[in-house]
């Protein structure tokens, strides 16, 4: 109640109350008003601008943080080396060392990277084993499969590359690798049996690089213990951090590593196209109807071929740059029918004249035969270019187990220099010559660009080697300028086939 | 070899052969149809179909009048020529022609060229005459049927010249066949009504000195001056194989004379002949061709010597009709 009083008496006395405004505040909002629109639009692009920046740093932040983390994981990696054995063992299945030297010897390892996810089948179980020659920098290695009885069966001991297995009387399995290099790449089957192990990878680096066993020490309860012993592959584990399972096996460079690895394939291809060319003539001058009429019955475009050579280098594991240089030569057959022809031959004809009461007489003569008719002329025309490819390549993820791949293809084509051969006709209906080399012929010769769009299907031979083929077209964004009043533009479709080698491969990162 | 690496190869061979298997041609297919393609001769020579259609082709009009078939008339064809037609004196099919109009017309051979146009000779080769002027009456009646003359009458045709001769003869044409020389020349038997005089005759009110020929026969009718030689002499003219006697004919026109000979096609020897022609006369050879609906002319000046032969060797590309009647105008 005395608040309300309060309050009333307040308002009764301030109610008419103005304030007075201050010296300039007026002069400050008209400035502020006034203010260019410009500061408006940087207030308003500031903040993308600051967006942008921040995600640039943020990404920037990441590539570091994540590089720091690989830096910190080659440390803890390297810390991780002095261990002499390394035994991944997993909680539900059982781990059988390969004798007691070798158990005493064995620790088990929960590290972080040694993300173990086994199989149910497969129980993988790798150790390093270091002896006395470990100072002279040489170490022997195992890698132990147990298989659960008839789990993994020879058939699938087989497909990890090994020769032959058998197991004898004493559950000893005997098996011996394939004859293959060091360095060779397992097949896909292979490596499909391999990844099988994908989620079971075992990060450690003392199993890294070992891509060559020369033996293989069966268990006598079922596990396979195999070993290596090479200078080499111990040099290696001082500069490798990561180890993968499928690197164990395949010997392959195509693993990724903690970090993965990045695709850094680059090919040179060589390849042939059959070309059906399409030809539209445009009229650039009127009354010239009739004329391209009897030009277009005359000509029709027939198989022509495209022969080139490109590098083509990956810029991510699925995208790759394409460009080289091309010969392309569409043909064109100009068939002409020629009415009221005539053609000359130079006779020799002897003439007998018999007269009454006197000797036979012989004359001859020397003239010329004419003969009229229709003349069938059917002459081949070659539109020849020197083009540069520019096209760039999306590759479809290779399916397991398959050597067959698919690539989207886009690009364009450019025209360096073209010259052609053959005959055609003139507005006269005149024989002539289409051109040269110079750019004084019926078509004059022009700078220009084609889009391109294919689609490729490749197969895979060899680790280094692919066959491909890839329909494709071709449309031409420039015209052929023609002598009689046309323009005439190509098109192309065809089938490029071809091979591609590799000359670089996957580098980790 | 993997089996892909062998599929690429086979198809990039077959790419190769595929575009590179072809062969430029060049190809001529004479017209089965052609007369210019057809080298053979005939023995009947050119067809009377073909004669009458170049010759109506290349000749001059013809002068025509209505005149009183009753009353007879004086027809003034031109400064030079004026034909006296008789009264009463016509037959339509073997009957008296009793209307009173009838059609008249001449053809009129002056020049070598105009014997060259009707493709007549304005001589016999056996007999060498040169002309002053061949003619041709014709009477139709106002229906354009064919008009003859009755018995005993005749026409009067009159060939004014300001210098008469006595050496000049009257001939009566017979038509004969077109590879005869078209015209066969007789001296006009006297005997049979027909003569001829010379006349002083007045025209459109001049008196002129004029040949008067009288005949009873509507047939050609020349004046003409035999000519002697020392000497003659046989040869043939050859032209290239495209010129047939199907299609073709030569004459010889005299230089110096206002002769026109038609040489006659041999059928054997695939040549036209030269018969009897004087020797050391200048001659110009010409061929006339009508090939495929085209003209074709030839020529060739000689003089006759005892050669065996001479060519003539027509122009490849046809000649309009005004080209060539003024060729044979210029004669």
């Amino acid at each position: 109640m005395t608040n309300k009083l309060f309050d009333s008496f307040v308002n009764e006395k301030l109610k008419d109350y103005e304030s007075p405004v201050p010296v300039g505040l007026w002069e400050k909002i008209i400035a502020e008003e006034e203010k260019p629109k410009v500061i408006f639009w940087w207030r308003k692009n500031a903040m993308l601008i600051g967006v942008g920046l921040l995600l640039f740093i943020s990404g920037i932040g990441y590539y570091a943080i994540n590089k720091k983390s690989n830096v910190e994981l080659l440390r803890a990696n390297t810390q991780s080396k002095q261990q002499n054995v390394t035994n991944i063992h997993p909680n539900n299945l059982i781990n059988t060392p390969f004798d007691n030297s070798h158990s005493k010897n064995t620790t088990n390892s929960s590290s972080a990277n040694s993300q173990t996810k086994i199989n149910e089948d497969v129980v993988l179980n790798a150790r390093t084993n270091n002896s006395e020659k470990e100072k002279n920098r040489e170490q022997t290695k195992e890698a132990v499969i147990n298989i659960n009885n008839d789990a993994l069966n020879l058939d699938a001991v087989n497909e990890f590359g090994f020769k032959n297995a058998n197991i004898g009387n004493t559950n000893k399995m005997f098996v011996s690798k394939k004859k293959t290099s060091k360095n060779q790449t397992f097949l896909a089957k292979q490596k499909s049996i391999i990844n099988k192990f994908k989620d079971g990878v075992i990060y450690d680096e003392n199993l890294y690089g070992v891509d060559l066993y020369e033996t293989y020490h069966p268990r006598e309860n079922g596990v396979l213990v195999m070993q290596e012993s090479n200078v080499a592959t111990a040099n290696k584990l001082k500069e490798k951090q990561v180890v993968a399972l499928r690197k164990l096996f395949s010997g392959s460079d195509d693993c990724p590593t903690a970090k993965g690895t990045y695709r850094n394939d680059t090919y040179i291809e060589g390849y042939v196209s059959p070309d059906l060319s399409f030809k539209n003539v445009l009229s650039t001058k009127a009354g010239n109807d009739s004329y391209l009429q009897k030009k277009d019955s005359s000509e029709s475009m027939s198989l022509g071929y495209t022969i080139g050579v490109r590098f083509s280098k990956s810029i991510t594991n699925n995208l790759l740059l394409k460009a080289g240089l091309q010969y392309s030569q569409m043909s064109e057959k100009f068939t002409l029918r020629t009415e009221n022809d005539r053609r000359q031959t130079i006779v020799i004809n002897s003439h007998t004249i018999v007269r009454p009461n006197q000797p036979d007489t012989t004359i001859s003569d020397t003239s010329v035969f004419v003969q009229i008719g229709y003349r069938v002329r059917t002459n081949m025309n070659y539109y020849k270019s020197l083009e540069i490819p520019v096209i760039l390549s999306y590759e479809f993820p290779q399916l397991d187990e398959s050597k067959w791949r698919m690539a989207l293809n886009i690009g364009a084509i450019v025209n360096i220099t073209s010259w052609y051969d053959g005959k055609t006709i003139d507005a006269g209906y005149n024989v002539v010559n289409i051109g040269s080399k110079s750019n004084n012929g019926f078509y004059k010769h022009q700078f220009g660009v084609s889009l391109y769009g294919g689609l490729s299907v490749i197969r895979n031979l060899t680790s280094d080697l692919d066959v491909f083929a890839e329909p494709y077209f071709r449309y031409g964004l420039y015209n052929v300028q023609g002598g009689a009043g046309f323009n005439q533009k190509f098109n192309l479709a065809g089938i490029q086939l071809g091979a591609r080698l590799k000359i670089s491969k996957n580098k980790h990162l | 070899m993997n089996r892909f690496l062998q599929i690429l190869t086979i198809a990039i061979i077959i790419t190769f052969f595929a575009t590179s298997c072809t062969k430029n041609t060049d190809r001529f297919t004479p017209y089965t149809t052609s007369e210019l393609n057809d080298v053979s001769w005939s023995s009947n020579g050119i067809t009377e179909a073909k004669a009458k259609q170049m010759i109506s082709l290349l000749a001059k009009p013809t002068f025509s009048a209505i005149f009183n078939a009753t009353n007879g008339s004086v027809v003034d064809v031109d400064n030079n020529v004026q034909v006296v037609l008789p009264s009463n004196s016509y037959l339509l099919n073997g009957n008296n022609y009793n209307n009173t109009t009838a059609n008249f017309s001449i053809k009129e051979l002056l020049k070598k060229g105009d014997f060259i146009r009707n493709l007549a000779s304005s001589t016999n080769s056996s007999s060498i005459q040169e002309t002053k002027g061949a003619f041709l009456l014709n009477l139709t009646s106002d229906s354009g049927l064919s008009l003859s003359l009755t018995k005993n009458s005749s026409y009067y045709l009159r060939l004014i010249d300001s210098a008469l001769s006595q050496d000049y003869k009257f001939f009566i044409g017979s038509s004969s066949a077109i590879n005869e020389g078209g015209i066969s020349w007789s001296l006009a038997d006297s005997a049979a009504g027909n003569y001829m005089q010379p006349t002083s005759i007045l025209v459109r009110g001049v008196t002129k000195n004029a040949y008067e020929m009288i005949s009873s026969k509507l047939s050609w009718l020349s004046i003409a001056k035999p000519l002697t030689f020392n000497s003659y002499v046989n040869s043939s003219v050859v032209l290239p194989q495209n010129f047939t006697n199907k299609t073709t004919m030569v004459f010889a026109a005299f230089a110096d004379y206002n002769i026109v000979l038609q040489l006659m096609p041999d059928y054997t020897s695939k040549t036209y002949l030269m018969k009897d022609m004087p020797l050391g006369i200048g001659v110009k050879l010409i061929s006339i061709s009508f090939i495929d609906g085209q003209f074709y002319l030839g020529k060739q000046d000689i003089v006759v010597s005892k050669s065996a032969q001479y060519s003539i060797i027509p122009a490849l590309t046809s000649i309009s009709v005004a080209d060539l009647n003024s060729f044979l105008d210029g004669l």
